[in-house]
């Protein structure tokens, strides 16, 4: 089992309220296999993965990816383990705006530090190619299209060869051909490294094609059709 | 490869690229930070230039190895306990200096005195006209002729030429050569009078040396092997041991550098002092540019971090970042005093003997690199703490891209910031008290400017009907027929009132303005005091060691010549044996003072102290605690009856100084004879009007037997000062007529130290102009930062119909006002800061130069205006189409 996710509880404090975002929701998702997450704005889409990223605390339950629970990891381990198993992809892109395609795409395999710099440099070449941007290697953020941007930031995402991949409404930003085109990939992509992935998505096509659906109401993952 | 080195790789590797990205951001720093630096690497530079020059030269300036000196003549017996003390094997000569009137024909001047013998100068050489140059190995006509060799300025003051008769105390000298530079003399600027060198063979037949008369008896001496410095102040030791009168002091030669540049060492502190005004500019502008920085990068720290970087190596990035700021920094911080340095040394250059600031050394370079490195690093603490925790949630997309913000630090995130400069603060003036004064000052006004600011923008608000902050006194804009006025200045104004982040802005352009107003204030002020006196005028002369059997005569001269005799005061020489039953040691420092007022202390400790007695205050006097004397008729006693001592009046700068205190019991010692006194009161005396002064004064009666000499002043308070040539025939005559009495023209005087006030006034004015140009800088720094926070604002008022001149008049009205605000107020603040000053250092001179004050105020409005205008026309045109594809940070 990829991801496993038992009786996690979020709160925040507001004002003088507490909102329970969470109440003790329950997730799997088996290795190679695809979850979509459907749900209202505010239902706590984006908190269920930022602890699943280990960017943030649970108050009660527990997370295991890869057979590692990530409840008893520090800061610091939580963030070697997404360095290793997680890949994120965010609805924003959020790249590194001074940093050109291939420096951006490159920077995963920099920060886990177990390449040498010219293996890095092939292998984010590699996977530009994969996303159809080769021409496009010493272009700035700045200068790509939302659609390239966003191919730019899967193979980001993909080419540390994660074992879970988070995706925050990957195609949310782009219009419909485009966003189709890099949803297309990163199905393509994920088939091909065998990762797992967690997508949350507002849209039910999107949705479809994952190999299970659950929404998240009340605070908890109910299994979908 | 070990992954701490990887990881390092890695962490330079991004800050260099993200460096290479924020080009603009990084030059404002350099600038901002190198600018304050330079400022304070260059008095780094001339002080300790200043230092190596006066202990290279301390030999000749003491013109001896070792000397021990008395402000009396040594009698024979003392000498010949020196010789054996000292050794019969060293080389000694005897040098005695006091104050003269020398005549010539027609005119009679001041002169300082200094009498030696064949072996003069022992270290140092004098040069003469005819080319001669004096050293110790040859004999000297002068030592035992009636001779001298006179300086130049003596020569030209008195209208005489070499071979002319010169009368020194009723005696006649020929000039014989003229002296034209003097190697044993320290300091040129710090004199009553010109030397003029006699021999003490000759000097000893003439009417000077008389009773009480003011001289310094030196007998200096040279080793052969030369000692060394511990044994020299060994030796120094045992003399003040077999010495015990206070009135015998022992220098090194060391210790001769160390007074000889300690005056400029204390200038050199203030001036230090004003470059940390610059430097703490320089620190709000960077505290604003990293915050800033912090502000742009917080996204891309999170992005980091969700790509697995730690916040630990976060950090690592940011602080390699700013040691990468603080090298480039301080590089050019290096090459702009090394331009400067040249400059300086040659401005200087009146002051010194000889030639000085000879560049940077490694050691003074590495300071500057640490205190721009630990200064920014401590700075940035607050700031770097709260990147423990990057909210890396927020990059998704429900949370909201907009609330990317790092936390505001808390107050005490800023202690260390703070302790580091109250630290460099009190190290660069050597004195707690002053550096905490000026630390505490600033951080004062740094908080009422806040307040003050905060206020201004409120009420500004207020004028456009808006008034609150909170969200239910907010109004929007166009909604309320309350709020008057165009809409972009409605906006603008808004904008001022509703943002705390523009308040530092404020901060350090009121400080700024402050520090540029305050030192002109402060000289005319000084100038003001010494100089017109057209309600109170000055005496003409002030004359010193007038002789017991001499004063009806004197009187009686005067008299003759329609002038009066005023202030008449006896000078009597005397010691502190005991206060409250406790002896009063002297005070020799083991391993050199701590700090600037225990120096001083120490100092007054060892002089042993001159005193009067007279029953009422002078003009000049003004009592600040205690009581008057007792009237003499009510105290019949006699006064050496411990139970009855006499009352004492003292000065209070002399009394803190010494730890003296109302109704403290002092055993006096006037030449050998014990005398028990109390402290009846204190007082505050004004020096600068030239009345016989003293730190302590006491009641009248049982002193009048005690050994004395007279001072007096001739004209007042009530008499209009006497015209220069009546002034100059009246010397002219009192010299001849009195040779022993010495007169000093307190208008000439007064001069000459306003001549070094203007001097050390124009250092101060140019570091003045050096701390707004950094407030300048800060400025830019801080609207750099403003910019970039409201670029998205402006695009997005442009999006929804503003026209270019509008957004251009909206940020205008705000920045505007800020700096019209600010300049003011710091102008204001000036002003109340040099009546500060002038209180706790300058005995309440206060005076306002309106229209300097008004002149430099414009400049800076106008200079801070252009500024704005600048900025304004940048932010109003930014392109509104980068609202629709950027990502609000």
């Amino acid at each position: 089992m990829s991801l496993q996710v038992q009786g996690l509880w979020k709160t925040y404090q507001q004002a003088q309220s507490q909102i329970e975002v969470l109440r003790g929701l329950d997730l799997s998702v088996p290795t190679g296999k695809t979850a979509a997450i459907l749900g209202q704005s505010g239902s706590g889409k984006s908190t269920l993965l930022s602890l699943l990223a280990g960017l943030d605390e649970g108050d009660r339950g527990s997370i295991e990816i890869n057979g590692v629970l990530l409840n008893p990891l520090s800061v610091e381990e939580k963030t070697r383990f997404r360095s290793a198993h997680i890949g994120i992809v965010f609805q924003q892109f959020h790249l590194i705006p001074h940093l050109t395609a291939l420096e951006n795409v490159a920077l995963s395999l920099e920060i886990q530090g177990r390449l040498p710099n010219r293996e890095i440099d092939g292998q984010a070449r590699d996977y530009l190619a994969r996303v159809q941007l080769s021409g496009r290697l010493g272009h700035y953020p700045s200068q790509l299209s939302g659609g390239e941007a966003q191919r730019v930031a899967l193979a980001r995402a993909l080419i540390a060869k994660p074992s879970l991949i988070l995706a925050d409404e990957p195609s949310g930003s782009l219009d419909l051909a485009t966003g189709e085109l890099v949803i297309d990939l990163l199905f393509d992509l994920i088939r091909k490294e065998g990762s797992s992935l967690v997508l949350v998505t507002h849209n039910p096509d999107v949705a479809a094609r994952c190999d299970s659906r659950y929404v998240l109401r009340g605070g908890k993952c109910e299994l979908s059709p | 490869m070990n992954s701490r080195l990887k990881d390092l790789r890695l962490l330079v590797a991004l800050a260099f690229r993200e460096l290479r990205q924020m080009k603009f951001l990084f030059l404002m720093l350099v600038v901002n930070l190198s600018w304050g630096l330079a400022a304070y690497l260059t008095l780094a530079s001339l002080r300790q230039s200043t230092q190596k020059v006066f202990l290279e030269k301390a030999k000749h300036f003491l013109s001896a190895e070792f000397s021990v000196s008395t402000r009396r003549l040594f009698d024979d017996a003392e000498k010949s306990r020196l010789r054996q003390l000292i050794g019969r094997s060293a080389i000694a000569s005897e040098k005695i200096q006091l104050l003269s009137m020398a005549s010539g024909a027609n005119e009679s001047r001041l002169v300082q005195l200094v009498a030696v013998e064949d072996r003069f100068p022992l270290f140092g050489q004098i040069k003469l006209q005819s080319g001669r140059i004096v050293s110790r190995s040859e004999a000297k006509e002068i030592a035992h002729q009636f001779k001298a060799w006179v300086s130049a300025e003596a020569l030209q003051q008195l209208n005489m030429k070499v071979g002319d008769q010169l009368n020194l105390g009723g005696k006649s000298f020929v000039i014989d050569d003229v002296v034209v530079e003097d190697d044993t003399q320290a300091l040129r600027f710090i004199y009553l009078a010109p030397r003029v060198f006699v021999g003490v063979e000759p000097l000893r037949t003439t009417e000077l040396l008389g009773l009480g008369a003011t001289v310094t008896d030196a007998m200096d001496f040279a080793f052969e092997p030369e000692k060394s410095v511990q044994e020299l102040k060994d030796l120094k030791k045992s003399v003040l041991e077999e010495f015990s009168d206070p009135a015998v002091g022992a220098t090194t030669f060391l210790e001769a550098g160390e007074d000889a540049g300690r005056f400029l060492g204390y200038l050199l502190d203030d001036l230090g002092l004003g470059a940390l005004v610059g430097l703490s500019l320089a620190a709000f502008g960077t505290a604003a540019l990293i915050y800033s920085w912090l502000h742009q990068k917080v996204r891309i720290y999170a992005i980091y971090n969700s790509l697995g970087l730690t916040p630990l190596l976060i950090q690592g990035i940011f602080f390699l970042q700013l040691t990468g700021v603080s090298l480039v920094t301080s590089l050019v911080a290096c090459g702009l005093v090394s331009a400067a340095l040249p400059w300086l040394a040659h401005f200087v250059q009146g002051f010194f003997p000889t030639e000085i600031g000879q560049g940077l050394t490694s050691g003074q370079i590495l300071k500057g690199f640490l205190l721009i490195w630990g200064g920014s690093i401590f700075l940035s603490l607050p700031f770097a703490l709260s990147l423990r925790k990057i909210p890396t949630a927020r990059l998704f997309a429900e949370m909201g891209p907009s609330l990317l913000a790092l936390k505001t630090p808390s107050l005490f995130a800023w202690v260390p910031a703070l302790g580091f400069f109250w630290f460099a603060a009190t190290r660069e003036v050597n004195s707690w008290r002053i550096g905490s004064l000026f630390f505490f000052g600033l951080l004062g006004f740094y908080f009422l400017l806040t307040i003050l600011g905060w206020l201004s923008f409120r009420l500004c608000a207020s004028q456009v009907g808006a008034v609150g902050t909170s969200a239910s006194q907010v109004r929007a804009v166009g909604t309320s027929a309350e709020l008057r006025g165009p809409w972009w200045m409605i906006q603008g104004i808004l904008y001022l009132a509703r943002k705390p982040s523009l308040l530092p802005t404020f901060v350090a352009l009121s400080i700024g303005t402050l520090v540029t107003v305050l030192i002109p204030q402060l000289r005319a002020g000084l100038h003001r005091e010494m100089m017109d006196r057209s309600n109170e005028p000055l005496p003409s002369l002030f004359l010193i060691d007038i002789q017991d059997e001499q004063i009806p005569e004197v009187e009686k001269f005067f008299h003759e010549r329609n002038r009066e005799l005023v202030h008449l005061s006896p000078f009597i020489r005397a010691r502190i044996l005991e206060v409250n039953g406790k002896s009063f040691e002297r005070a020799e420092p083991q391993t050199g003072f701590d700090s600037r007022e225990s120096e001083q202390s120490a100092r007054l400790r060892n002089r042993g102290v001159n005193l009067s007695y007279r029953q009422e205050l002078y003009t000049s006097e003004k009592l600040v605690a205690g009581r008057p004397f007792t009237p003499p008729t009510l105290v019949p006693r006699d006064p050496r009856d411990p139970q009855q001592p006499i009352e004492l009046s003292v000065e209070n700068w002399y009394a803190e100084r010494m730890g003296l205190h109302l109704n403290d019991l002092v055993l006096l010692d006037i030449q050998g004879i014990e005398l028990p006194g109390k402290i009846v009161n204190l007082r505050k005396v004004r020096w600068e009007r030239f009345e016989p002064n003293f730190f302590i004064i006491a009641q009248p009666g049982a002193l009048d037997g005690a050994p004395r000499t007279w001072l007096a002043n001739v004209g007042g308070a009530n008499l209009p000062a006497l015209p220069m040539t009546e002034k100059q025939q009246l010397r002219n005559d009192l010299a001849h007529r009195f040779p022993n009495v010495s007169s000093i023209d307190v208008q000439q005087t007064l001069e000459r130290a306003l001549s070094t006030v203007d001097q050390i006034a124009k250092a101060l004015e140019i570091l003045s102009y050096v701390t707004w140009t950094s407030g300048l800088l800060v400025l830019t720094a801080l609207l750099y930062r403003q910019i970039s926070a409201q670029e998205w604002d402006a695009n997005l008022i442009r999006l929804l119909g503003a026209r270019r001149r509008e957004l251009f008049a909206l940020f205008q009205t705000e920045f505007s006002l800020l700096v019209i605000i600010a300049i003011t107020l710091g102008g204001l603040g000036a002003i109340g800061a040099s009546w500060f000053i002038s209180q706790e250092f300058f005995d309440g001179i206060f005076w306002v130069d309106g229209l300097s004050f008004l002149l430099t105020l414009a400049v800076l409005w106008g200079l801070g205006l252009a500024f704005v205008l600048l900025f304004s026309l940048r932010l109003s045109r930014t392109n509104p189409a980068r609202i629709l594809y950027e990502v609000r940070l």
